[in-house]
């Protein structure tokens, strides 16, 4: 049913989220997420919009992840807040099953970011909120490939198969989606956690018309 | 729910040695039968991608009276997904090793052809892995496995990883073996000890990786490697979750 597309429910609500790390570990509990963004938003208004820098002790942020993050010592010293409440925050929403969870490369990193935040607030591991979830790095690959949605596969596999395409030439990055869509992209403000997800929204509005989901 | 453990022998996956308990040092790497030894269990499933461990694993269980349950982890040609096959008796040892030396004379696979040619279910044991089975391939890739296991009776591992897809493949799991009425086993692998062990597996998988020098613990680029649970720690913590789990029903 056609009606049934993201595009034409105008009243789904969505999470952008996006987290910015230490490194590129995935289980490391020395890999702490400093900063969570996150927009609740129904694509015509924001509902819910948070920017936490995530207070941990002894974080440690190498060079280069501070130079590609742009990472503040000064600034993450002011802002912090406590680890638990900013998780307390976000999963009132993650975990609610009727808003669709999106975000930039979710299912290869975010996701484990997140689990990792949760161990390091002495919570176990909770992935329930994953098949409710989009992950636009899969979209755009679904898009550039033409590859559609068998309508036997859920869309969580469908996703995972995508994530999975390794190809040299096929760009799919946040600053490369922008560009294929014309939205406007400053790389200097890349890897900060709410610019990225602002951008994410603008590019997933016209995704959800080029791809059946 | 049945430990499934996997040793150095199998390279690159685990970071456990075959040594008897007594050569164990502290701070160097854990012993399987040190583990086995320190929660008085009597049985081994041992899970291997060769059978070059197998001696010194019957040499050990032997000494310490444990009963080895030795399976070996193959690639089928036709569609790259993985079997494990576990040996019940001394002969379906022997039917083992013949399978290996089948598999790994050219192509380090077996064809179903062959496997099916020298099966006996009164020796060996068809057990389809929870990760990097044919189920797994079908949701990770655009790949469409479909093997043929008439004849072969498997058993399909369940395991609960702390890993993202878990659940999609357990369902996926539990749909296939309903419609062809096969059997399920819960499961855990088990490539360290503890759960803080697993920067050490992680290192050792950088360090194995062809791209040697170019994979950090910052930037190790390795797929989906974001769980700390293929532990015995964790199996331990699994197995007292399912017995509260019993009491309470």
């Amino acid at each position: 049913m056609k009606e049934s597309l993201l595009r034409f429910n105008k009243s789904q609500k969505y999470l952008f989220f996006d987290y910015e790390t230490c490194n590129l570990n995935l289980v490391s509990e020395n890999n702490k997420p400093w900063q969570l963004a996150f927009i609740l938003t129904d694509l015509k208004s924001e509902i819910d919009k948070a920017d936490y820098y995530v207070k941990w002790k002894n974080l440690k942020v190498s060079k280069e992840a501070a130079k590609i993050t742009g990472f503040n010592k000064e600034k993450y010293n002011s802002r912090s807040v406590d680890a638990k409440k900013v998780l307390s925050h976000f999963e009132k929403y993650l975990y609610d099953d009727s808003i669709i969870k999106v975000g930039h490369n979710i299912f290869g990193f975010d996701f484990y970011m997140h689990n990792i935040h949760r161990k390091l607030c002495g919570k176990p591991t909770d992935f329930s909120y994953v098949k409710k979830s989009i992950d636009t790095v899969c979209l755009a690959r679904a898009i550039k490939k033409s590859i559609k949605k068998p309508k036997d596969t859920d869309l969580t596999s469908w996703q995972y198969r995508l994530l999975n395409i390794k190809e040299r030439n096929l760009k799919v990055n946040l600053q490369q989606c922008c560009k294929d869509y014309d939205i406007d992209f400053d790389p200097s403000k890349l890897h900060d956690a709410l610019y990225d997800i602002q951008k994410n929204i603008e590019f997933f509005k016209k995704m959800i018309w080029e791809v059946e989901v | 729910m049945i430990p499934v453990f996997s040793s150095h022998y199998s390279i690159g996956k685990s970071i456990l040695t075959l040594n008897l308990p007594e050569k164990d040092k502290e701070g160097g790497s854990s012993s399987i039968f040190s583990i086995l030894n320190d929660h008085d269990m009597k049985e081994l499933y041992l899970l291997e991608d060769s059978l070059t461990g197998f001696p010194e694993a019957l040499k050990h269980c032997e000494q310490l009276q444990i009963k080895l349950r030795f399976g070996l982890l193959l690639k089928i040609c036709e569609q790259e997904h993985k079997v494990a096959i576990f040996a019940k008796t001394g002969k379906g040892a022997r039917l083992l090793n013949k399978i290996y030396s089948l598999a790994f004379n050219k192509k380090e696979c077996i064809t179903e052809s062959a496997l099916k040619k020298n099966w006996n279910k009164e020796d060996l044991l068809l057990c389809i892995p929870f990760y990097d089975s044919f189920l797994f391939k079908n949701i990770m890739s655009f790949d469409t496995c479909t093997p043929d296991f008439s004849g072969l009776d498997p058993v399909f591992f369940i395991e609960k990883g702390g890993l993202p897809f878990d659940e999609i493949l357990t369902e996926k799991v539990m749909k296939y073996t309903k419609t062809f009425n096969f059997k399920t086993q819960e499961t855990k692998s088990i490539f360290y000890k503890n759960k803080n062990d697993v920067k050490k597996l992680q290192a050792y998988k950088c360090i194995c990786n062809r791209k040697f020098g170019k994979k950090t613990l910052s930037k190790p680029n390795l797929d989906h490697f974001g769980s700390d649970s293929f532990c015995f720690e964790s199996y331990l913590e699994q197995n007292q979750q399912n017995e509260r789990i019993t009491t309470t029903v």
